[in-house]
């Protein structure tokens, strides 16, 4: 009876303190860290560099020429250049007051405009005149190939679906052409493929140097779209841009050339986009009206917004990178922009941040943590379920009575089959448990991330996934399904074979009794050790971050990159992680307390 | 004694050799008609058990032939299952399932094995705990009631999926003095209701009284067999000295 009162007192004290500690981390969690959280506004800010030319000019286009230096043109003939990082611009004279439209840079400048207007510049400075016979309004320019003055290829395309080709003398001869309606934008790879694009989901293509332009299919949702840009970037890509934010590709692949099959990407904004240039086949900018710029560097996927916060509302024509760093932009109302860091903002780059104390760093840390700790709990739980019918299905195996004789020999001294006998089953388990018991975790992740998307097993599954998530799932599950194999297996072979004979003395089948007799008071005896399995997985996690998952740890390790606060990130890292095993660990006392038989196992009192 | 009833179980020249080449059952035959109750009594490791196990396919028999009626039960084609439904079984441990409760206990075999409902397990259920007189712990775990009690519930366990036969391992052994009473007095209710029974004991004042035919087993072999009238007039040696000991103990 005293007894039972001291238990009683202890189990009070204990509930107490543990209430305690559950109590600091909700304070720290639900309290504290939001209440930081509303002092942190982000300010978005842009990596491009203003110049303001003339207010009264209105760009049309512009071609870098090297990392410091551009040409523009513009409304009513202007051409402006500068040699100093768009620092300052200067004017040159065209020779005409017409619009021009678009400019072009391959050894030669070359620009083209309204009534057919061609202008070439092979000294710099200096334009010649190289008109087209007739006066269409000529959209773009492109130089397909540039050998020397008197040896290029230029195209020129224009309204009513006319495309000219001639080179820097002067020479033009008019295309035939599929379409009779406006083509916006022409671009060549080399002198013989080639696309141009134009109003109304308008694209044609040319693998023969224009003698030949067929029209290409434009995906679904995209046929009412005007086509303002095409950007052929090399043999296995090319982009395209237009009204509503639209923004497509196009890739090569095995015997089909660009151009012909596209897909649609998402700016998210309702744009205009007048222009793109690419570094590379990933590194993509587009520009568009009311002051548009965005970076893509997957090739058009999660655009990010380089728009000039709050001073720029002016339309952007022209977009040209002259590396993947430097470029240019120019734009109405005499706007000019340059980037020597690719448009982004510095503050996003990692540099290190400082912090006045831990209230600001934590302000700073914690969406980002929490970001990590979701996507930790994202992969654990579906792991332990994963794990745990791994577990059951292999401990009933490695417990099996499924013996399968194989005759190997008759040398038996009566003339018998000697016999070699097996279970199937338990051999496919053993040999399981024993893969996965005895190698790295870490190594299995590496095998199961890196190793096995070379023969082809994708664990994106439908694609709804990102890989390293499905990887760190597959890794994760597998393992814990061992160890889980093992921890069953021991709890099963504790039950006494009586509750088997007993089971199967009423006639259920051998799969019956193990779901209604064997397993249930298994798996009671087993949670304690179960339950140490879970926390393990949880701590076992962390190694996600080794093949990319942007679980806690990888969230620690890029805040630390950023901010070098090692003991601040470290040590919320561990509050976060002892926060899920600390709930688990409750959780699952909780459930061992819920599921205790009278009579079964190990301290069972009444 | 119907004489022309066909037997319930019918044993003929059952042997069973455990790897290692333990002989444990050798040549072993035996009928039990409807309505009889056959006891085997014996000493330890003289193959009682085994022979009891042996007839529904909880221990494979090496060779000979065991009979359910007129359905061989072991032959491969046989559903044991089906078999071992209709052969009810009392352990000497009772072996009552630990995580579930005493009405649990007797229904699970009437749900997954005979398809019952709920509702209609539970009203047999009821009807054979009330024989065995456990009506009143029906929500109890094994853990919390006595031997006695748990052997009742085994009983009515097996009594739950009505049987052609009830197999009893020993049903006492594992029980105090003073809890065996009510454990014969439930298997007596049953003689009673005319339920063929094949018991293996050391009880054997108890065997005398219940049975209609005793089996003396030794070293896997049945040495004497005959009406209760034979532990009176034991004809051979080795049960005299067998009853011998046992009354001396």
């Amino acid at each position: 009876m005293q007894r039972n009162n001291y238990r009683e007192e202890s189990d009070e004290r204990l509930t107490r303190s543990r209430f305690l500690v559950l109590f600091t981390i909700g304070c720290i969690f639900f309290i504290v860290l939001p209440v930081l959280k509303s002092q942190a506004d982000e300010v978005a800010t842009t990596g491009w560099d203003l110049t303001p030319v003339a207010a009264d000019v209105d760009f049309r286009a512009i071609a870098a020429l090297n990392t410091t230096s551009a040409v523009a043109v513009g409304e009513n003939g202007i051409i402006f250049s500068t040699s100093n990082n768009g620092s300052s611009w200067s004017a040159e004279s065209s020779g005409t007051t017409r619009d021009l439209l678009d400019i072009d840079y391959n050894g030669i400048i070359v620009a083209c405009g309204d009534e057919g207007t061609v202008l070439v510049s092979f000294e710099r400075g200096t334009w010649t005149d190289i008109s087209l016979p007739t006066a269409t309004q000529l959209s773009s320019i492109t130089i397909a190939e540039y050998l020397s003055p008197a040896n290029s290829t230029i195209f020129v395309a224009g309204n009513n679906g006319e495309i000219w080709k001639g080179d820097a003398t002067g020479n033009w001869s008019q295309l035939t052409t599929s379409v009779t309606t406006d083509l916006y934008d022409i671009d060549f790879l080399d002198s013989t493929n080639g696309i141009a694009v134009g109003v109304e989901g308008v694209i044609l293509g040319t693998e023969n140097g224009g003698n030949l332009w067929e029209p290409r299919i434009v995906p679904e949702g995209y046929t009412e779209i005007d086509f303002h840009a095409i950007e052929y970037v090399s043999p296995i890509r090319a982009f395209a841009a237009g009204s509503n934010g639209s923004f497509i590709s196009s890739s090569g692949a095995g015997d089909t050339p660009v151009g012909y099959l596209w897909s649609g990407w998402q700016t998210g904004v309702s744009n205009t986009l007048n222009s793109v240039s690419a570094s590379s086949i990933y590194k993509v900018w587009v520009a568009g009206d009311s002051g548009y710029i965005a970076l893509s560097k997957k090739g058009g996927k999660d655009f990010v917004n380089q728009t000039y916060p709050g001073e720029i509302s002016s339309d952007f024509h022209s977009v040209s990178m002259a590396t993947g760093f430097y470029g240019f932009v120019i734009g109405d109302d005499g706007v000019a922009l340059h980037t020597d860091r690719e448009g982004t903002d510095p503050a996003t780059i990692p540099t290190a941040r400082k912090f006045s104390g831990f209230q600001d760093y934590a302000s700073y840390a914690y969406p980002k943590l929490v970001e990590g700790l979701k996507n930790t709990l994202k992969i654990i739980y579906i792991s332990i379920l994963f794990g745990f019918t791994i577990g059951i299905t292999l401990a009933t195996f490695k417990t099996s009575q499924f013996n399968v004789n194989v005759p190997i020999s008759l040398t038996d001294s009566e003339g018998a089959w000697r016999t070699f006998s097996f279970n199937p089953l338990k051999l496919f388990a053993t040999f399981y448990t024993d893969i996965f018991r005895n190698t790295p975790l870490l190594v299995q992740f590496f095998f199961i991330h890196f190793g096995l998307v070379q023969i082809g097993i994708d664990l994106t599954f439908d694609g709804t996934f990102e890989r390293a998530y499905g990887s760190a799932i597959v890794a994760l599950g597998l393992n814990s399904g061992a160890y889980q194999t093992e921890i069953i297996r021991s709890g099963i072979q504790a039950i006494p074979t009586g509750q088997m004979e007993a089971g199967r003395s009423l006639g259920l089948t051998y799969l019956q009794t193990m779901r209604h007799v064997i397993m249930p008071q298994a798996i009671r005896i087993v949670i304690p050790p179960l339950g140490n399995e879970t926390i393990n997985l949880v701590l076992n996690s962390s190694l996600a971050s080794a093949i990319g998952y942007g679980e806690l740890t990888r969230q620690g390790k890029l805040l630390i990159s950023i901010t070098f606060e090692t003991f601040w990130t470290w040590g919320l890292v561990l509050l976060f992680y002892f926060s899920i095993t600390y709930t688990l660990t409750n959780i699952l006392k909780y459930a061992e307390r819920k599921l205790k038989i009278p009579g079964l196992g190990l301290g069972g009192e009444t | 004694m119907s004489a022309g009833a066909l037997p319930i179980i019918r044993v003929q020249n059952l042997e069973k050799v455990y790897p290692g080449n333990v002989h444990a059952v050798r040549g072993v035959s035996f009928e039990v008609r409807p309505k009889q109750v056959v006891a085997i009594i014996g000493s330890s490791g003289s193959g009682k058990s085994t022979v009891l196990r042996c007839i529904n396919r909880l221990i494979e028999p090496t060779e000979g032939e065991i009979y359910l009626e007129e359905v061989k039960i072991n032959d491969q084609k046989t559903d044991i299952n089906k078999i071992r439904s209709e052969i009810g079984m009392v352990f000497q441990s009772f072996e009552l399932f630990a995580h579930l409760r005493v009405l649990e206990n007797v229904t699970l075999g009437l749900r997954k094995v005979r398809g019952y409902s709920r509702a209609e397990a539970k009203k047999i259920a009821c009807g054979v705990l009330e024989k065995v007189d456990m009506l009143d712990k029906l929500e109890a775990f094994p853990g919390q009631i006595s031997g006695g009690q748990m052997q009742r519930v085994a009983i009515a366990r097996a009594l739950a999926m009505n049987p052609k036969v009830m197999l009893f391992d020993e049903p006492t052994s594992a029980l105090d003095p003073e809890l065996i009473g009510s454990v014969l007095e439930s298997i007596k209710a049953l003689v009673n209701e005319g339920m063929t029974m094949i018991i293996v004991t050391h009880e054997i004042g108890f065997a005398r009284e219940v049975s209609d035919w005793i089996l003396y087993m030794d070293h896997g072999a049945v040495v004497e067999e005959g009406p209760p009238s034979m532990l009176v007039a034991p004809k051979t040696e080795r049960l005299q000295q067998f009853l011998g000991q046992i009354l001396d103990g």
